[in-house]
């Protein structure tokens, strides 16, 4: 019997390959029995191919949170603890945030460190560069409050006098663990704002 | 190619020698060596404080080649700023410090950046934190604070904001004084004292 | 490998794009935000093509008032301050300040204390030398580098927050000693963590130190003469790079650095290779004094030693020397009867490697700037203190 397939002559007749011992080179061993899926359980399976019924808002939201960039914009010694947070140990990749050197393209500043009068002028203006939509985490006590050095007449407490502040993330500074935590809270923030139709009102 | 390399044993600290040189070399400049220092310490005049810096730079025999810093110290009793100027030598530990005080109405002194150009923004420093100025600064502009009604913020009479009074509740618990925590370790060895003791 | 018009002899002018062609000088801002400053620097550059011609660095983005601070505390609460000014490596600076405490109260301390700092000062360094070598292999050009320093650094991270509970700022020493004993299974710790330690550096060694690229991108550039680094104030491996061995912990033999056996590495140009590989070497030397110190250390013994229960600084000032993994760190210490004390200075070599800036860049080229910048290992906490 003979079957063409592309290109390539089939023929059973073919002598099976066989080792130096005379056993068959290749085993049809049985396939390991297949474990059942249970059907997914996530937007995909549940509409029909192509077709997702959602409010435009949270479609949009989805898309925003899951791909997150900050820009990179270390100012102190919660500057350390972020780089961390991107590297091998810690891999910020899996939440999709990646750091991004430019405020044009950014969606996240993550304030990591003590904002005085002099950088505060600096913070407001990556600020304003930054496109709508847009999220500011402060990180650390001082861009919560000013941390330890509030006493300090050039020190602002806390960024939230310069820039509007979504996620706080106490710690002095933060573990890694605590940022990625913000990020996540940052998320479901996101996805709440979209519910609500905040980005709809806006406009 | 780097390399490494065993140093030679530090020269003998030249103590004594390093005073003789200073009292005769700043006699002319109205210098007086304090006595009784770890390091060899000449008080001086605010107005000969950039002679006496070029002599250390040009004379072969001090043997100082860095300038370490120059710090201001506020003196409100006197109304007084005291600027300290650290010298250090490449290859010997001794160290060769300058003092002077200026009044605190006409804060004066002649700029070192001259004869050490590092000078400069120890210079800078000092003009921002005690409203010193520095004649013959070749760039005399605002280094750290670049808003006026911070100027002198190391001054005495320059205030910090309010420290908030700790609440009692957070203070005291049971008649105890609060700890944080407890020191759970066993072999606390109890020389010293605790870490809260203040 | 290209010439660089300093290695030439030649001055900016009579490069050919600056006589033969009508050119315009430009003036461009680099920074505060920028990933390649190492923090919140910034540079105003004038550049004629793709030369610097000018470069006048702006601080103050991070002035926080470290020393304002540290005037209105306690004595116990400064290291807080201290650690917070050099985050990378925060041992040393508070290392420095206890030196200059101890010196000012005439307080000893015990045999263990001193082997605990040391190991701890020395694996600091480490830690803030594997983040040189991060950023600088990111400033060439190379991303592997980034990784394999932080991996390295995080797992002496790790042990630091094992022994003093904080990962980057730890609050540990105290005058006369530390302010708490060392967990019971420190010196295994340490051991364990060293081969580690040996494996990454020649690891990183491999990756980058003897590619051909890196060093026709570095060797030559920027070189720095002896006479030239000490009249900027350069000090640490900016200045042994340029041939000198000077070293504090050999210098001064401050705490008990006269007891340990180590070599200090020393380039020959100063240029930027020369300045990197001091810092590669330093990191094995470190390994040794580290090695050494578990040696000696005491198994027993107090970790700290008699010091008054409520410290008062006596009247008189105090000048403590110690070498930072950047440099000459000078701490100067005015006490006056107080708890607090009266003046605080930190003489960071960071704060001078910014100025020295201002002489390095002009005439090198805009796309070494950045390296330039990277070779200074500038700290921009202690910069603006």
């Amino acid at each position: 019997m003979e079957e063409r397939g592309a290109g390539l002559v089939v023929d059973s007749d073919f002598p099976e390959p066989l080792t130096e011992e005379g056993e068959p080179l290749i085993h049809d061993e049985p396939l390991p029995p297949q474990i059942e899926a249970a059907p997914l359980e996530n937007l995909y399976s549940k509409t029909p191919p192509n077709v997702i019924t959602m409010k435009s808002d949270e479609l949009f939201a989805w898309a925003r949170k899951s791909s997150l960039w900050p820009l990179a914009y270390g100012i102190a010694c919660c500057a350390i603890e972020m780089i961390g947070t991107y590297m091998a140990n810690y891999d910020f990749d899996r939440f999709g945030v990646v750091t991004w050197p430019s405020p044009r393209q950014s969606d996240v500043m993550i304030v990591a460190g003590t904002v005085n009068r002099k950088m505060a002028k600096t913070t407001k203006l990556l600020w304003e560069q930054m496109p709508m939509p847009k999220w500011c985490i402060a990180m650390g006590s001082c861009a919560v409050c000013g941390g330890p050095f509030y006493p300090y007449m050039n020190v602002i407490q806390g960024v939230d006098k310069v820039i509007p502040v979504d996620v706080y993330v106490p710690g002095c500074p933060p573990r890694p663990e605590a940022l990625i935590d913000g990020i996540l809270k940052l998320q479901e923030k996101i996805m709440a704002e979209a519910k609500e139709g905040v980005w709809h009102r806006k406009k | 190619m780097a390399q490494e390399e065993i140093a030679v044993p530090p020269r003998e600290p030249r103590h004594a020698a390093i005073i003789e040189l200073a009292s005769q070399n700043f006699k002319s400049l109205d210098g007086q060596v304090i006595e009784d220092r770890p390091f060899v310490e000449v008080s001086l005049p605010p107005a000969n404080i950039s002679a006496a810096a070029n002599l250390i730079r040009e004379s072969e025999d001090f043997d100082f080649d860095l300038l370490y810093d120059v710090t201001g110290v506020h003196w409100p009793d006197d109304e007084e700023i005291e600027l300290v100027y650290h010298f250090a030598g490449l290859e010997h530990p001794d160290l060769l410090v300058l003092r002077t005080r200026v009044p605190q109405d006409q804060p004066h002194v002649p700029s070192i950046t001259a004869s050490w150009p590092t000078a400069g923004w120890h210079e800078r420093e000092a003009m921002d934190m005690f409203n010193v100025v520095f004649d013959g600064h070749p760039y005399p502009e605002p280094l750290l604070l670049d808003e006026d009604d911070l100027k002198g913020a190391l001054l005495k009479s320059q205030q910090v904001r309010n420290v908030p009074d700790i609440p009692a509740r957070f203070r005291e618990r049971g008649g105890k004084p609060f700890r944080l925590w407890n020191p759970v370790r066993d072999e606390v060895t109890p020389t010293g004292d605790g870490p809260d003791s203040d | 490998m290209r010439s660089h018009p300093r290695e030439m002899g030649r001055t900016v002018t009579d490069t050919p794009s600056a006589t033969d062609l009508a050119t315009q000088e430009l003036t461009i801002n680099m920074g505060p935000q920028h990933p390649s400053t190492h923090g919140v620097l910034r540079l105003i550059l004038t550049v004629d093509g793709e030369l610097i011609t000018k470069a006048i660095p702006d601080i103050g983005f991070l002035h926080r008032g470290i020393e304002k601070i540290c005037e209105t505390w306690t004595f116990r609460q400064i290291p807080v301050m201290a650690d917070r000014a050099d985050y990378l490596s925060a041992f040393t600076t508070e290392f420095g300040l206890m030196i200059a405490a101890e010196e000012l109260w005439e307080i000893e301390v015990p045999e263990r204390a001193e082997y605990a700092r040391v190991i701890l000062a020395e694996l600091n360094r480490l830690a803030s030398h594997f983040m040189f070598y991060a950023s600088f292999g990111l400033d060439v050009g190379f991303t592997t580098p980034t990784m394999f320093g932080w991996r390295t650094r995080e797992s002496i991270q790790d042990l630091f927050e094992e022994v003093t509970g904080a990962r980057l700022l730890h609050n540990y020493l105290a005058v006369g000693g530390l302010r708490l004993d060392l967990p019971p299974d420190f010196k295994d710790a340490v051991a364990g963590l060293l081969p580690e330690i040996e494996k990454s550096i020649d690891q990183c060694n491999g990756l980058i130190t003897d590619s051909e690229i890196f060093q026709a991108r570095t060797k030559g550039v920027n070189r720095l003469s002896v006479e030239e680094a000490a009249r900027l104030g350069l000090t640490g491996p900016m200045l042994r790079a340029t041939g000198i061995a000077r070293d504090l912990r050999r210098l001064l033999s401050y705490s008990i650095y006269d007891r340990f056996d180590f070599d200090i590495p020393v380039g020959e140009n100063g240029d930027l290779f020369d300045r990197y590989k001091v810092r590669m070497l330093e990191m094995e030397q470190s390994v040794r004094i580290v090695r050494q110190a578990l040696k000696g250390m005491p198994d027993e013994g107090p970790f700290q030693g008699k010091v008054p229960r409520i410290l008062r600084l006596p009247e008189g000032d105090a000048y403590s020397r110690t070498e930072s993994p950047r440099g000459d760190l000078c701490i100067y210490l005015v006490g006056s009867g107080a708890t607090k004390a009266y003046r605080v200075k930190i003489r960071s070599p960071a704060f001078v490697a910014a100025s020295a800036l201002e002489a390095l860049l002009p005439g090198a080229y805009l796309a070494d700037a950045v390296l330039i910048i990277g070779s200074t290992d500038v700290v921009m906490g202690e910069v603006d203190r």
